[in-house]
């Protein structure tokens, strides 16, 4: 019996078909793939208890509170067993069936041993890592470089500027994770760098499509909202920040880049 | 009327020395032979190191000496039949017999009892007792649903550590409370003074020699914890371990000791067992002064790596200076703040006044998910039942916040401090800490103005203090001046005289508020 999903979209289709390939006994794990604006209602009407295990593929922190997704869970019910999924998972390949990756975080190794299996096929290589807080922050965080490195091109930059931006982002990831106590090696790996090189890469992900939106002006509230929980946590955050400015309309694309590329700099991972 | 509780039914030491060899034995069953053989070795040499320095039974001695001699030749049966020998051993010098007789008598003649005891008092004067401790102890916390949790389940107390006095004086809270008495560990040099020992044998401590640092004696006394836990033994600990050298309330708790509710928990539920319900009592204790202050603090400034775990040369060694100690408190009309926290179940969810688990919306659940797999047989996994017990340990920490009381001479400590870094900006700590006394002088109206604000700030925590900023200043100044060789925070005209590292041991305690930040 397979692990039960719970959530709808494409999302939750894409998750069906790696559960499927991997074809294992799932049962006592619950894969949630629920938009983080509608999970704390969903914890309250499903009302997880201690008996529960619950694999997320929920991303981004919730609007408001700035909680990563599991404590949003463990905010509103007694279930203590969460995970975080995240990595370059992207449905269009999926659905082709070409191979992919992706992480399972979480302290309990019982679940993330139990998460990797309904997910590891010979189309998915799942690895398995203890930092929750970490990787659910990368999969926070690569939404919003995605949507930089779509206005980048946008702005008809090269790939050295696509290099550059995603090298600076994976020092912003590892500062973050380092303020909010999880592993600043984290985003170097699948949930964080893995994850934005697919994002770079793939003209159809809808980071890249907001990025593009930014580049020709257009303001987005849908990315201001990803962006301040982030910015809440404090920090040296630049990429996220200017992000969160152009989205707001405060500041142009090219106004920005130009900011950004005149900051002052120094050591590549001073304060990281 | 509550039946009497099941510590007074101690079981003699031959039987507790049987049930943790079988509890090994069920351990090394499972064991390969290379990890059996390094458990050993290691046991082995940790005593054989320690016993260059410290006396210990011949027999034993011999028995380790012969052990590591011959550890490279010896068998599997010869390496488990050793471990046995020690667990025994072990087992035979943690265990003290409870006493229902000592118990009864030192409960009818408490307070004076204690307070004589406290005080330094020779034997023969224990029993006239003619000044009420209890006057002096503010209890307070859901003490009727704690009394109901003790007659259906196990209690594990878990208070804040600061002095050695902690012990009995929790001890006859606890009793003041009217909850039933409890096993506690206490530090074999607790059991030097024989009138202190006499009494503390007797009435629940059992004996922990934290001289031995091998792995099997920390594994027997975690056995010893958890099979007294599943016999109902309500039990003490403190979970920072040893006494707060620094002063803070304890932030980083150690989980050893603390998972064995746990463990407990989940063996009564494997036998299927109904009265094995466990539930962890934050409590915090405050008090204006603290008898071992000012060696505390010196060792807690210590070069790194130096701190002291053991430390047998303090006040407390002292049976003069404890007295001294507590003729001041008595003079300065001190009260002891004592608050038992909100009980909660052994992975931290709140309970209910049934000893229900909460979840954080208040919600009833079924704690025996944390466990159970889906046919409800319960599934050991020592790595979740950490994550499960750093939790508890997590809200231990928060209660400790909330609920500590703190006292004038800790806010206006604080306020001291807070003053002289001011006029200093330039130093940190240690170099605070090593000012002159002539240079340790600080504006007198500019602290009384911090102790203002803190405690406008502080709002609900300050229930200890006086109503104005002044008076708390002059209870402060009045209580450093009574016992300490030095004075915290003195009077000295239009200042105050600041006496750095008492100052910072009692302003420490301070830290981890947020309303003064």
């Amino acid at each position: 019996m397979n692990a039960e999903i719970v959530g709808q979209g494409e999302l939750s289709q894409t998750i069906a078909t790696l559960v499927k390939a991997a074809g294992v006994d799932g049962r006592g794990v619950e894969l949630w793939c629920v938009p983080v604006s509608e999970l704390r209602q969903a914890v309250r009407d499903r009302l997880p208890g201690p008996q529960h295990r619950i694999l997320l593929a929920t991303r981004g922190l919730e609007p408001g509170t700035a909680l990563r997704p599991s404590q949003v869970i463990m905010e509103e019910s007694a279930c203590l067993r969460v995970a975080a999924l995240a990595g370059p998972v992207l449905p269009a390949e999926i659905a082709r069936k070409s191979p992919c990756a992706a992480v399972v975080a979480s302290p309990h190794a019982e679940l993330r041993a139990l998460g990797a299996a309904v997910l590891r096929s010979p189309l998915c290589r799942v690895y398995e890592s203890a930092d929750l807080a970490g990787v659910e922050l990368a999969g926070a965080l690569v939404d919003v470089f995605a949507v930089a490195l779509g206005a980048a091109r946008g702005l008809g930059l090269g790939a050295g500027a696509e290099a550059l931006l995603v090298a600076r982002a994976a020092v912003e990831g590892a500062r973050l994770a380092g303020k909010i106590g999880g592993d600043p090696r984290t985003f170097s790996g699948l949930a964080g760098v893995g994850d934005l090189v697919a994002c770079a890469a793939s003209a159809d992900h809808p980071g890249h499509r907001r990025g593009l939106a930014l580049a020709r002006g257009e303001a987005s509230p849908e990315v201001v909202a990803m962006c301040t929980p982030l910015l809440r946590h404090g920090g040296n955050l630049p990429i996220v920040g200017g992000v969160k400015a152009v989205a707001a309309g405060e500041v142009r694309g090219a106004e920005m880049l130009a900011k950004l590329m005149s900051s002052a700099h120094a050591g590549e991972w001073d304060d990281a | 009327m509550a039946a009497d509780p099941a510590l007074f039914r101690t079981p003699p030491a031959s039987e507790v020395a049987a049930a943790l060899e079988a509890r090994v034995r069920r351990r090394l069953a499972t064991t390969a032979d290379a990890p059996l053989a390094d458990y050993l070795a290691d046991t082995l040499f940790h005593e054989r190191k320690r016993l260059e320095r410290d006396d210990d039974a011949p027999e034993y001695a011999e028995a380790i000496e012969a052990g590591a001699q011959s550890l490279r030749a010896m068998s599997r049966p010869a390496m488990e039949s050793s471990i046995y020998r020690m667990v025994r051993h072990y087992a035979e010098e943690v265990h003290n017999p409870f006493s229902v007789r000592t118990y009864r008598f030192a409960t009818r003649m408490m307070p004076g009892v204690l307070t004589r005891l406290l005080s330094g008092a020779r034997p023969r004067d224990l029993v006239l007792g003619d000044f009420d401790l209890a006057s002096r102890l503010l209890l307070s916390g859901p003490i009727d649903q704690l009394r109901r949790l003790a007659e259906q389940g196990t209690l594990i107390l878990a208070p804040t550590h600061v002095s050695n006095l902690d012990s009995p004086l929790i001890g006859y809270s606890a009793f003041a409370a009217g909850l039933p008495p409890f096993a506690y560990g206490a530090g074999l040099n607790l059991f030097s003074n024989p009138v202190m020992a006499f009494f503390m044998q007797r009435l629940g401590a059992y004996t922990v020699d934290r001289r031995k640092k091998n792995r099997l004696y920390k594994d027997t006394l975690k056995d010893y914890s958890t099979e007294i836990i599943g016999r109902r033994h309500h039990s003490l600990f403190f979970p920072g371990g040893t006494r707060s050298r620094s002063g803070r309330l304890e932030s980083r708790l150690k989980k050893g000791l603390l998972g064995t509710g746990l463990a407990a928990w989940q063996e009564s539920l494997a036998a299927g067992r109904r009265d094995g319900e466990v539930y962890i009592v934050p409590c915090t204790l405050s008090i204006g002064l603290v008898l071992e202050a000012e060696t505390l603090i010196a060792d807690s400034l210590a070069e790194e790596g130096k701190q002291r775990y053991i430390i047998t040369d303090d006040e407390f060694a002292d049976a003069r200076t404890i007295g001294r100690f507590v003729r001041s408190l008595l003079q300065l009309d001190a009260k002891v703040h004592v608050v038992f926290g909100q009980p909660m179940d052994v992975v931290g969810n709140a309970v209910d006044s049934e000893g229900r688990s909460l979840d954080p919306r208040g919600r009833v659940v079924d704690r025996r998910g944390y466990v159970f797999d889906r046919s409800g047989a319960v599934v050991s996994d020592e790595q979740r039942d950490h994550l499960y017990t750093e939790r508890v340990a997590e809200r231990l920490g928060e209660a400790y916040q909330r609920d500590f009381v703190p006292q004038a001479t800790h806010l206006v400590a604080w306020a001291a401090w807070q003053a002289l870094r001011a006029a200093f900006p330039g130093l940190d700590t240690w170099r605070l800490v090593r000012l002159h006394p002539d240079q340790a002088v600080v504006d007198r109206a500019a602290v009384a103005r911090r102790v203002g604000e803190a405690m406008s700030r502080l709002g609900a925590y300050h229930t200890a203090l006086a109503p104005t900023a002044e008076r708390t200043l002059d209870d402060a100044t009045r209580v450093f001046a009574s016992y300490h060789r030095h004075r915290a925070v003195a009077e000295q005209g239009p200042s105050l005289r600041v006496h750095p590292e008492l100052c910072l041991y009692y302003q420490n305690r301070m830290v981890g508020y947020r309303e003064l930040r």
